[in-house]
């Protein structure tokens, strides 16, 4: 401060001084507010809680691949697809442990589409073991009774027949987590057990409507990593996709759209909320996969806010043609 | 205590009042804060949850026997159950919800699944079971309200919404869900069905059978836009839809109708000049398709997602002629 | 209207509004009690306790967001918390009232002149400050950014404020190697757990004192004969500390005037450091006055306006601007025209607070009561966090005890350590029952969720909370040498009647003990057998407990007389003849706990007839907060 200057000048420059500091520090202070804010209380889990954090399940010189199959059966289209992508041994190598996280949100027949298809568990865990995996897990945390969930949506004996273990989820099989950067998933129980281990992770979600997102396939389907009180993440469902999708980094993942659930989502209940619609999408773009599906439900990706989200996060990307789809006709 | 102090100044006496409205301000915020608290945090568990089957735990059917001792959910945990369409239910205004699975007797693996939903009202049942009807359904006579699909029977009866769903379209199975519907409607007794008057507004010319729907909560992405029953009437490859609401007067009806446009224009919506054949009505040209806006007498009312222009005015010509029948 | 009068009514206020909330905390929904009152408000406000759990868990809970608006306030108005709202303060400065009537204005100068040992509360402030950051390091590691820009920012603005020493090459290497100390401890032993953060700030931060003061001793004390925040009398282990802690620092009011505020609080520190960048401050309008030193004479918070003021010491009770009979302090944006004073704190000194600080946590730790010699008796309420979790987040209010209707939360006394003082702790014996089987009310009220608000269906373990199974506080342990049928031969089966859990949790096994020499049937009647020898104590036998055996036959005793057994239906072949022996026994039933299903409410030890060292006692293990403390495998 220079003594030179008048008095009211001096004056002057130390209230801005004064007023340029006090404005740095309510901006601290409302930035630390809205990022620290925690309404919820922390988790009972854990003394001093170490925090789990998944690693990259993506295959390296994998990614970015994209594939659409046209056809009526799901096992004749998930060899054909992945034959289209390099085959399964581009994916999984022998010795490898492989996780499937299916849909098995809620305990209905396979037969109303609002489960992942038995079918297609069968024949994704025989061609992981014919690749040579060591071990493959069927895992999901359901809205209903897990129990019930995988016998009554027919995963469960369809995984044991050919071969894998399935993964109930039990209380010491959350871990908390944290999505570096997240807004929700923060300190959030996430079904660990079943993944430790794991170096290959592959979603098989159906196609489905969904009445609070519009559209739940591949993405969506992560949810079923989450425990807790996770339906207070509804009032936020598309920022919850987003940030799942940021969360988890699959090897491959595959949408059902040989039959979707187009009306009535996410539980359905008549199969008249069904359409065969014979087409699978498999691929390592989630936000890719996600956004040819929803063509199925008669939606362009625009109407589906997560996927823009997630695109805008860096998880993949709208523009489908700069993937090189490859599309296959089966008869 | 003090030996002499100034005069206070005008500005002691403006920064002294503000102080003293600030004080007041907490004291009414703190007596607003303390009338609201949720009586059951304190201690009392919520009434509907558990493993009981409630309405349903005395509910047979010749043929069937529960596979399970039933489950109810209330509000809070409803999402337990039917997750991702719990918040369709509960902004229509749920109660709780009661399901229990049964399966034909000797044949564990043809089962089915009954889902009594109670509703704060008949007209929220309504709502609940018209926007999810499945279209090319075969209504029935169950009660006033109510239709079967290749493997599920559904309908509204008063404040009750019932599904009944099996596990697969088997023969044995499409007649057991029919059993349970009936036994249901049979124990409960048929009740009067939810949808208003209004229902029956639309001009029956073109009307798409059972496509009448209740939207109770912030209909067509508009919040606070509520309670609107919508019809469809295909027209070719196209399909317009009218749509109703019953406001409380006219006056109140002009103002939702001019909320609604602003809406529209508010999300990329051009409005067109107002059509000669329609007085008092709006146009707006919105992502290819026309919508038409109008109020007459207490109604709210109008025409949606026309491709072509004469064919909406054509069909809001008819509803604006069914409405003015109505009497006040 | 004069602004001090505003002043004195925002005062009253604030303080009648606090009273109120400690009065309303009591379970219920009547207009004077709970409801909705946002009783922990007080305790939001005060932005200590929001910033240091953030440094200490990397989030704002709730309520505590309101701190940030505290912040905000000061940055712009400067200490009004301090001088206006807090009602410790408002007690403060109405002792020192009490005690300054009689002053001249001379003596009056004199108490209210700054001191060096003002300074100690910045001191204190870094102290707490270090001991909550203490795992910071740790957790930027894990992405807890906010938390380390909390940290960073509470530190630059202790270090900036610390300006007096020139830093020579001393300080920089003392701190240096401070930091480097800390960088290392962090990355070498932080998962060694000794490295923690506490909130020891709670122990000094005005709030959290007042609430407890008044929670767990005034308000038991006015009770006592009213009953309207309790049914019945209440007690509190260890009162007494916390009662003279609070008359103590009532009364150093009398020898300087707001004692606490100059000298020890650690959140007038903070005030006073957010208040440097304040916009708006008292000074004066021109260097030169009459010098009649009334303003000095009643400032409260000795910070000297007449001369160069201590502006980070300015409560802005305005008495000054009130008093000056020149008129020349005002209330306004630019700095006093005679000088405004920086607090004056040595480098070296704060960087010596601030090691300390981050000693503290791991000197308490050192002792084991966190790791392998933690402490049974430390049964915390239902949905408390693990230990070290709950630790960096407790700020000793006393709020759970004083809403929980049976009494039996209580202040921890020394005897749990240091670090545990004056945090909640069961006490089964003390209180009118144990923890209630379907009350949450603790963790509702608790500002910072070191109990978390968990819902009844959770503390059961019911729906989704099915498979976690009930919280346990601990399990109930039956002293065989104390209880009655175990050690006396006396029947008693109140434990197990006691027990709330379904199905029960403590479950009897009968056994048949003979109480008496073997007796000699004299003549035997069917329903009645005369024995010898008699002397029996007649009636004694026949409360239905005592049984008469022979061989291969039993028979209930419904009374006798000195020498005569009457004896309901006999089991087994007819009544020995005479000369056969019998026994009297005694029928009891010993209870055992099912580990598996106590949850360790302690309802059971509270009704305990053994009243001293009762002979079923609840301690921590197999509580469900610490799964290392399990009795189950699973």
């Amino acid at each position: 401060m220079s003594p030179l200057l008048p008095p009211d000048e001096m004056d002057r420059r130390d209230f801005l001084r004064r007023a340029g500091l006090a404005g740095l520090g309510l901006a601290a202070a409302g930035a630390l507010g809205w990022w620290a804010y925690d309404g919820r209380g922390p988790l009972a889990s854990g003394e001093a809680g170490p925090q789990v954090k998944l690693p990259s399940y993506a295959v390296p010189g994998q990614d970015r691949k994209l594939a659409l199959v046209k056809s009526g059966h799901r096992a004749p289209a998930l060899r054909a697809g992945l034959e289209a992508l390099g085959g399964i041994k581009a994916f999984v190598r022998s010795g490898d442990q492989v996780a499937l996280k299916v849909n098995a949100a809620f305990a209905t027949p396979p037969a109303l589409g609002a489960t992942t298809h038995p079918e297609l568990v069968t024949e994704m865990v025989r061609l992981c073991l014919s690749a040579g995996a060591r071990r493959v897990v069927v895992t999901d945390n359901p809205i209903n009774d897990p129990a019930s969930c995988f016998a009554l949506s027919g995963i469960g004996p369809a995984a044991r027949t050919a071969g894998a273990q399935v993964a109930l989820p039990s209380a010491e099989a959350f871990r908390p987590t944290t999505l570096a950067g997240g807004r929700l998933i923060k300190d959030w129980p996430l079904l660990y057990g079943p993944l430790k281990g794991i170096n290959k992770l592959i979603g098989l979600a159906p196609v489905k409507d969904h009445h609070r997102s519009r559209a739940s396939v591949t993405m969506k389907n992560w949810y079923g990593l989450l425990g807790g009180r996770r339906n207070v993440f509804h009032q936020d469902i598309n920022g919850i996709i987003a940030e799942l999708a940021r969360l988890v980094t699959p090897s491959l993942v595959v949408a059902d759209g040989v039959v979707s659930l187009v009306k009535n989502g996410p539980t359905g209940g008549s199969l008249e909320d069904l359409r065969p619609t014979d087409t699978l999408i498999l691929g390592t773009d989630q936000v890719a996969v996600d956004a040819l599906a929803v063509g199925l439900l008669g939606l362009n990706p625009n109407q589906v806010p997560y996927l823009g989200l997630a695109a805008a996060a860096g998880v993949g990307t709208l523009d489908l043609p700069s993937l090189k789809p490859v599309r296959v006709e089966l008869g | 205590m003090s030996p002499a102090h100034a005069q206070p100044g005008r500005g002691q006496n403006l920064v002294g009042a503000a102080v003293l409205l600030v004080l007041a301000l907490v004291a009414a915020g703190v007596y607003w804060q303390q009338l609201q608290y949720d009586p059951a945090q304190w201690g009392r568990l919520g009434a509907t949850s558990g493993q009981t089957a409630g309405p349903l735990a005395a509910f047979s059917v010749p043929g069937l026997s529960p596979l399970d001792a039933g489950q109810s959910f209330g509000p809070d945990n409803l999402s337990d159950k039917i997750d991702g369409k719990a918040e369709l239910y509960l902004a229509a205004g749920f109660e709780s919800l009661h399901t229990r699975r049964y399966a034909l007797a000797g044949q564990s693996a043809a089962w089915l699944e009954v889902f009594l939903y109670r509703m704060k009202s008949a007209e929220a049942a309504y709502s609940v079971f018209s926007s999810q009807r499945r279209s090319g359904a075969e209504a029935l006579t169950i009660t006033q309200q109510s239709y079967r699909t290749s493997n599920a029977v559904y309908l509204a009866n008063g404040p009750d919404y019932l599904e009944v769903v099996a596990s697969a379209a088997t023969p044995g199975l499409q007649k057991a869900v029919l059993d349970a519907a009936q036994a249901y409607a049979q124990a409960r007794g048929v009740k009067k069905t939810g949808a208003a008057s209004e229902a029956g507004l639309f001009p029956p010319q073109g009307l798409q059978a059972n496509s009448v729907v209740l939207l109770s909560k912030d209909a067509f992405g508009m919040a606070g836009l509520d309670r609107v029953y919508i019809a469809t009437y295909p027209q070719g490859s196209q399909e317009l839809m009218a749509f109703l609401a019953r406001r409380a007067d006219p006056s109140q009806a002009r103002t939702a109708a001019q909320g609604y446009v602003q809406f529209l224009l508010g999300n990329g919506g051009q409005e067109s000049p107002p059509p000669a054949e329609l007085p008092g009505g709006r146009l707006v040209e919105i992502m290819g398709t026309w919508d038409l806006v109008f109020s007459q007498g207490p109604f709210l009312a109008g025409v949606r997602g026309g491709e072509d222009q004469a064919a909406t005015l054509a069909l809001a010509r008819l509803l604006r002629a069914r409405l003015s029948e109505v009497k006040p | 209207m004069r602004i001090v009068t505003v002043r004195r009514i925002s005062q009253v206020f604030f303080l009648c509004l606090f009273l109120w909330f400690c009065l309303a905390a009591t379970l219920g929904e009547r207009w004077w009690q709970l409801r909705g009152w946002p009783v922990n408000w007080f305790l939001d406000l005060d932005p200590l306790s929001g910033l240091l759990t953030l440094l200490t868990t990397g989030t704002i809970f709730a309520g505590l967001l309101w701190g940030l608006a505290t912040v905000a306030l000061t940055l712009i108005l400067g200490r009004f918390f301090c001088g206006w709202l807090c009602p410790l303060g408002t007690m403060h400065q109405f002792v020192g009232w009490l005690g300054s009537r009689s002053k001249g204005v001379k003596e009056r100068v004199a108490r209210n002149a700054p001191r060096r040992a003002q300074m100690i509360k910045y001191f204190l402030l870094a102290f707490f400050l270090a001991a909550a950051a203490g795992d910071m390091l740790l957790r930027l590691g894990q992405g807890q950014w906010p938390a380390a820009l909390a940290g960073a920012l509470l530190m630059a603005l202790v270090l900036g404020a610390a300006r007096r020493g020139r830093g020579g090459r001393s300080f920089w290497l003392a701190a240096g190697a401070l930091g480097a100390l800390w960088l290392a401890y962090s990355l070498l032993l932080g998962r060694g757990g000794l490295l923690g953060a506490s909130l020891l700030a709670g122990l000094l931060d005005p709030i959290p004192l007042l609430t407890r003061s008044v929670n767990l001793v005034l308000l038991p004390l006015a009770d006592a004969p009213l009953r309207l925040a309790w049914p019945e009398a209440r007690y509190f282990q260890g009162a007494a500390l916390i009662g003279a802690v609070f008359i103590a620092a009532l009364l150093l009011n009398l020898w300087l005037p707001r004692f606490y505020c100059r000298f020890v609080c650690p959140l007038g520190a903070l005030f006073g450091l957010l208040g440097r960048f304040s916009l708006w401050r008292v000074g004066k309008t021109q260097a030169d006055c009459s010098a009649c030193v009334a303003c000095d004479a009643y400032c409260e918070g000795a910070c000297r306006p007449q001369g160069v003021i201590h502006a980070a010491e300015c409560v802005l009770c305005l008495n000054c601007l009130d008093l000056c009979p020149d008129q020349v302090i005002d209330y306004r944006t630019a700095p006093s025209a005679a000088g405004e004073q920086v607090p004056d704190l040595s480098r070296r000194r704060v960087l010596a607070a601030l090691g300390t600080g981050l000693v503290a946590p791991p000197l308490l730790r050192l002792g084991g009561l966190l790791g392998p010699d933690w402490d049974p008796r430390l049964v915390r309420p239902p949905g408390a966090l693990a230990e070290g979790r709950f630790l960096a987040r407790c700020l000793r209010c006393g709020q759970c005890m004083r809403v929980c209707p049976t009494g039996v939360l209580q202040p921890a006394g020394l005897s749990f350590g240091l670090e545990a003082l004056w945090t909640p702790v069961l006490n089964m014996t003390i209180g009118t029952s144990g923890c209630q089987l379907r009350c949450v009310a603790c963790g509702h009220v608790c500002p910072s969720a070191a109990i978390r608000p968990i819902s009844v269906q959770e503390k059961l373990g019911q729906g989704p909370f099915a498979a976690q199974g009930p919280l346990r506080l601990g399990t109930a342990f039956i002293d065989r040498g104390r209880c009655l049928p175990w050690a006396m031969d006396r029947p008693c089966i109140v434990c197990q009647e006691n027990c709330p859990v379904s199905p029960k949790a403590i479950f009897t096994r009968v056994q048949f003990n003979p109480v008496l020499p073997e007796l000699s049937v004299a003549r035997s009647l069917g329903g009645e057998i005369i024995v010898s020898p008699g002397g029996l104590k007649p009636g004694a036998l026949g409360t239905g407990d005592y049984y008469c055996r022979a061989e291969g036959w039993q028979a209930r005793i419904t009374g006798n007389t000195a020498d005569t057994l009457l004896l309901a239906p006999p089991q087994g072949w007819g009544p020995p003849g005479p000369g056969k022996k019998v026994s009297v026994l005694v029928r009891l039933q010993q209870p055992y706990v099912d580990p598996a299903r106590c949850i360790g409410c302690g309802i059971c030890q509270h009704e305990c007839p053994v009243s001293g060292l009762r002979a079923i006692r609840v301690t921590a293990e197999n509580a469900s907060r610490h799964r290392s403390h399990s009795l189950l495998l699973k």
